[in-house]
């Protein structure tokens, strides 16, 4: 996994990204609302316009922020198993007309898309000042940016492990490979445990007294 | 399951954000009181930690694929409140950054995941003596508790039938909730062996 790919185009400079953090984060709620909530209310015919101004207003913001069409469509298309499954269920058994099913696999993937577009344009350091700027409890923030931070490390101590895993236990398989599994995840849970006290300490060392609140 | 947004109709989002709020609310006043500042880190790493293990998902069939949520074994180490938490902050950045899930169908997960797989699964292994047997016992059941909440709440939102889909659901969140509880008490009875002081960490 490379290392920028959470947030890989929300250092590019745009309209769009130079926008406040508050006003996106408030744009992004207020559109999914819209989408998923409002739109639904409108007369059959008028879903299908509402979610075309939608698209075309999402496209403008797109393409001023000159974030890839690619990148998010290619993501956005992650929910398509779930979603496929779920209109498909419905659609067999007849809780579902064909309308209801095209319209339910857009919305789900323009929530997405617009979700996508916050956090292509607003890196996550940022989006994380704004919460707090509204007085988001200080604990939960500050798990949030340790939570960031370590998950980097994570990534490269499971690199390590896997290696090793495969390595000594190339052979095991089946049931047994769960007691491998579980061994690998507890270590992964041990070796990190370690380094959050060498983080403690070293935050100690910088006059953190514990006070967050 | 990580249900993605689109899915769920006003009251049942409102409903699910309201009781996944309230107990956010409820253990952040509470861990605010009881931890101690060298847990801080630990509490970050775990959420980390929860956040990698959902996003490692085995496929199972056709478009389905199961994960681990982690809710019990992080109950068991920091305390039902800490690691309710831990789960909020997890679904929330998975939602924000991989769109595991999604933003307003949040509540509906948490309540899915943190709020029946930490106190519920954590209550059950409370409960029943014997450390093997109470951990798969709470695994199994908060899968099989987490499976009828997703599924009540797609039905109320009239996306599911409950009679088609109800026992494949039940069925596959069994096998997945009694895998968390043999992974959880492996994890449990390695950490034991490497490490003790990890188990005595309660926040």
């Amino acid at each position: 996994m490379n290392r920028a790919f959470i947030d890989r185009y929300s250092k590019l400079d745009s309209p769009i990204h130079r926008r406040s953090p508050s006003l996106k984060i408030r744009g992004v709620f207020l559109a999914l609302i819209t989408l998923l909530f409002v739109i639904p209310l409108m007369n059959p015919p008028h879903i299908w316009t509402g979610l075309l101004i939608y698209v075309i207003i999402m496209v403008a913001i797109t393409h001023s922020s000159r974030v890839p069409f690619s990148f998010l469509l290619s993501r956005s298309a992650l929910v398509l198993p779930f979603s496929v499954l779920i209109v498909i269920v419905n659609y067999v058994s007849g809780n579902f007309s064909f309308a209801q099913m095209v319209e339910t696999t857009i919305k789900s993937l323009l929530s997405i898309f617009t979700l996508l577009l916050l956090t292509s344009t607003t890196p996550f350091h940022e989006i994380l000042k704004q919460l707090s700027r509204w007085k988001t409890p200080k604990l939960f923030i500050i798990i949030l940016s340790f939570m960031y931070r370590y998950f980097f490390l994570l990534i490269g101590e499971i690199e390590a492990l896997e290696r090793a895993v495969h390595m000594r236990h190339s052979s095991v398989s089946g049931w047994k490979r769960i007691g491998v599994y579980a061994n690998m995840i507890g270590m992964l849970l041990v070796r990190s445990y370690e380094r959050a006290e060498h983080v403690y300490q070293a935050m100690q060392m910088r006059g953190f007294t514990g006070d967050f609140r | 399951m990580h249900i993605p947004d689109g899915f769920l109709n006003t009251p049942v989002t409102l409903a699910t954000v309201g009781v996944s709020g309230l107990t956010l609310v409820y253990s952040l006043k509470k861990v605010n009181q009881s931890i101690r500042p060298e847990q801080i880190p630990l509490l970050g790493l775990l959420a980390s930690f929860v956040f990698m293990i959902q996003l490692f998902s085995f496929p199972i069939g056709i478009g389905t694929s199961i994960h681990l949520t982690g809710a019990l074994l992080i109950s068991i180490l920091v305390g039902p409140l800490a690691g309710f938490l831990i789960m909020t902050i997890s679904l929330f950045a998975l939602a924000l950054l991989f769109q595991h899930g999604g933003m307003l169908s949040l509540g509906a997960n948490i309540l899915n995941m943190g709020v029946v797989g930490c106190f519920l699964g954590y209550g059950i292994y409370q409960l029943i003596p014997g450390r093997r047997a109470s951990l798969i016992i709470a695994g199994l059941l908060s899968g099989l508790v987490s499976a009828s909440f997703c599924a009540l709440e797609l039905a109320l939102s009239g996306m599911l039938e409950l009679s088609s889909a109800f026992t494949t659901m039940l069925l596959i969140y069994g096998i997945t909730g009694t895998i968390e509880g043999v992974v959880s008490m492996f994890i449990l009875e390695f950490l034991k062996k490497i490490k003790p002081e990890l188990l005595e960490s309660t926040a």
